[in-house]
């Protein structure tokens, strides 16, 4: 092996192997980078956001059912992971603690069960007993103005690991419209930070909390009994499943047993088919064009060299000999361009991400994701282009 | 140390077939300069290729040492060629990139038993030779015509074999260099070497100590 890497170095000196050297680097790069672009927008609508619980739960009407009846069946389909209550599902509130010069406190609480929490990073999850708890993001800012998030940079993130099992301070009011006595519908309530959760300042939960199912029906049950003409928002269930690529399936089933469904949110997945046929159009164009230029590359070096392999020949090399320092050969020069392809946007993926730490928000709210995949099909592309090419020259080798 | 026992060679082509060789049997001895002269489309590189065991031939047979290489396989030959025989080429034939010393080099690297230092200081001593150990480390580009054909008698010595074949090696070169060529060629087969030389140049034969032509698909002797 060490010959024919010695034997191989000699051919690589070409000067003329250059310029195809860089246009195949240039043209790889390419289809790194558009399949990056291509991965993360995918990325983002299938993981990121489409994992987020409201993209994986429903309402499912309850009127004329015994609800708790209809809970349990609810919770015994596949998948499903938290059934509760619909208007004890959300609220938008304030906590003072999280008040600062950029952030004005306001979060959205969820009520779920463990099994519906993500991620715990650090803490726990909700024990089983009276207490008020609240589970937040690692990456958590703590506003409700979609101005101010988009000029956040990463290291502005809110310091909630130190408010690790300590209480917070929440205060609202049962009535909004209630002018003519403003203290008597005052309420409040400490929550304990009891753990933080795994997300990301791309996700749309950067300021979403998790708390028991115990807070927020305390907290609407206050805030909508005191209203005159109240009326119970919904009279729906809130169904959560495990995943949302189990969606058509839980929903079929609910269909099926003939209840009401309806997506709490969905995301119109029709641009990403525009995307992908565009990206996937320009990669496939590329690749069939990086296949003809290495076969091509690899043609006019074996022609070029053909004379000094019939010289090795003469010197009593093997045709064996010749055929694997010429295939050594070209196995140097395509991995120097493909290594080169990936060393260059790798740099460019990493200043990239430095400039997201300042900036997240320049691709709209989308992380890249490196398409490692695209390189392996890429080094099959060039392997098979080489692989061509030996065969085709197979018994050029023969010089007698 | 090489013997042409009854060698034939016919050419096939579309509609006729051309006999080049018939019958030629010779043997070529050390310590002497060969030089083959004959007309053009005699036959002197096919000879001289099947003497090189480049080319098949479609009878007899040849003895190199006291090998025969009639059933010998494609390996077998291309191990007898790198051990028994030396090239030289009009045209030098050198490798463009590779630097002087690599191109001595080159035949080396069939050889296992000799390390990357081993060959490097040969390649190096084998330059010494022929005058140019201080051009090691140029490439053929920068090298004159008689410098570059110096360095292909040098890859021809790399293995230290019995035999040189050299085609038209004065060539393309000037008269002060043809001689310097020749002076070598000579002081190889003075060393034990069978020199065989095929060229046009009368200064060649002058140099030789046996001159033949090859005439009517056979081979003989020129007297003096």
């Amino acid at each position: 092996m060490k010959t024919y890497l010695e034997l191989a170095k000699y051919q690589i000196r070409k000067k003329s192997n250059i310029l195809s050297v860089i246009i195949i680097t240039i043209a790889l790069s390419f289809v790194f980078i558009i399949a990056t672009y291509k991965e993360s927008v995918n990325n983002r609508l299938l993981n990121d956001v489409n994992e987020y619980i409201y993209y994986r739960s429903f309402m499912v009407g309850s009127e004329g059912y015994n609800e708790e009846e209809l809970m349990n069946t609810l919770y015994n389909i596949d998948h499903v992971i938290d059934v509760y209550y619909t208007n004890y599902f959300q609220a938008y509130v304030d906590i003072n603690d999280f008040k600062t010069e950029e952030f004005n406190g306001g979060i959205e609480l969820l009520a779920v069960g463990n099994r519906a929490l993500p991620e715990i990073v650090e803490g726990t999850n909700f024990p089983d007993d009276d207490g008020y708890y609240l589970i937040c993001p690692e990456d958590f800012y703590p506003t409700t103005a979609d101005e101010n998030i988009e000029g956040l940079a990463l290291k502005d993130r809110f310091d909630i690991k130190s408010y690790l099992n300590k209480n917070v301070y929440m205060s609202y009011t049962g009535d909004a419209y209630n002018s003519s006595n403003p203290d008597k519908y005052k309420y409040d309530m400490n929550l304990k930070v009891i753990g933080l959760y795994k997300n990301s300042i791309y996700r749309p939960d950067i300021n979403v909390c998790y708390t028991n199912k115990k807070v927020l029906t305390e907290y609407w049950d206050n805030v909508l009994t005191d209203i005159t003409d109240y009326e119970r928002f919904s009279d729906s269930i809130r169904v959560t499943i495990d995943s949302a690529k189990n969606v058509d399936t839980v929903l079929k089933d609910m269909e099926d047993l003939g209840l009401i469904v309806r997506e709490m949110a969905f995301i119109d997945t029709s641009y990403l088919d525009n995307v992908n046929l565009i990206t996937t159009t320009i990669i496939n164009f590329i690749t069939i064009l990086v296949f003809i230029l290495i076969f091509l590359m690899l043609e006019k070096d074996f022609k070029e060299s053909k004379k000094y392999y019939r010289l090795m020949a003469y010197l009593g090399f093997h045709k064996s000999d010749i055929r694997k320092t010429y295939i050594t050969s070209s196995i140097i020069k395509l991995l120097f361009c493909i290594s080169l392809a990936i060393i260059l946007t790798i740099i460019a993926f990493i200043i990239f991400h430095i400039i997201l730490y300042y900036r997240p928000f320049i691709l709209g709210k989308m992380r890249l994701v490196y398409s490692f995949r695209s390189v392996l099909i890429m080094i099959g592309v060039l392997l098979l282009a080489l692989l061509i090419n030996v065969l085709a020259n197979y018994k050029s080798v023969d010089f007698k | 140390m090489l013997k042409l026992e009854n060698i034939c060679k016919t050419y096939h082509m579309k509609e006729k077939e051309v006999k080049v060789l018939d019958n030629l049997t010779y043997e070529f001895k050390e310590n002497q300069v060969y030089c083959i002269i004959g007309k053009s489309g005699a036959g002197k590189t096919t000879l001289i290729e099947i003497m090189g065991l480049l080319l098949s031939f479609d009878a007899g047979n040849i003895i190199i040492g006291e090998k025969s290489v009639k059933d010998l396989s494609d390996n077998e030959l291309a191990d007898l060629r790198n051990k028994e025989i030396g090239f030289v080429f009009q045209s030098f034939y050198l490798n463009p990139l590779m630097k002087a010393y690599e191109n001595v080099m080159l035949p080396m690297y069939l050889d296992k038993s000799l390390t990357k230092e081993a060959r490097i200081k040969k390649s190096y001593e084998l330059l010494e030779l022929v005058g140019l150990r201080k051009r090691a480390n140029h490439f053929p580009k920068e090298l004159s015509g008689g410098e570059q054909q110096r360095v292909a008698i040098s890859r021809s010595l790399a293995n230290d074999p019995h035999i040189i074949l050299a085609d038209e090696p004065t060539g393309n070169l000037d008269p002060e260099n043809t001689l310097k060529i020749l002076d070598i060629l000579k002081s190889l087969s003075k060393k034990g070497k069978c020199v065989i030389i095929v060229s046009h140049d009368e200064v060649v034969k002058k140099y030789a100590d046996i001159v033949l032509r090859l005439e009517n698909n056979s081979i003989e002797e020129v007297p003096e």
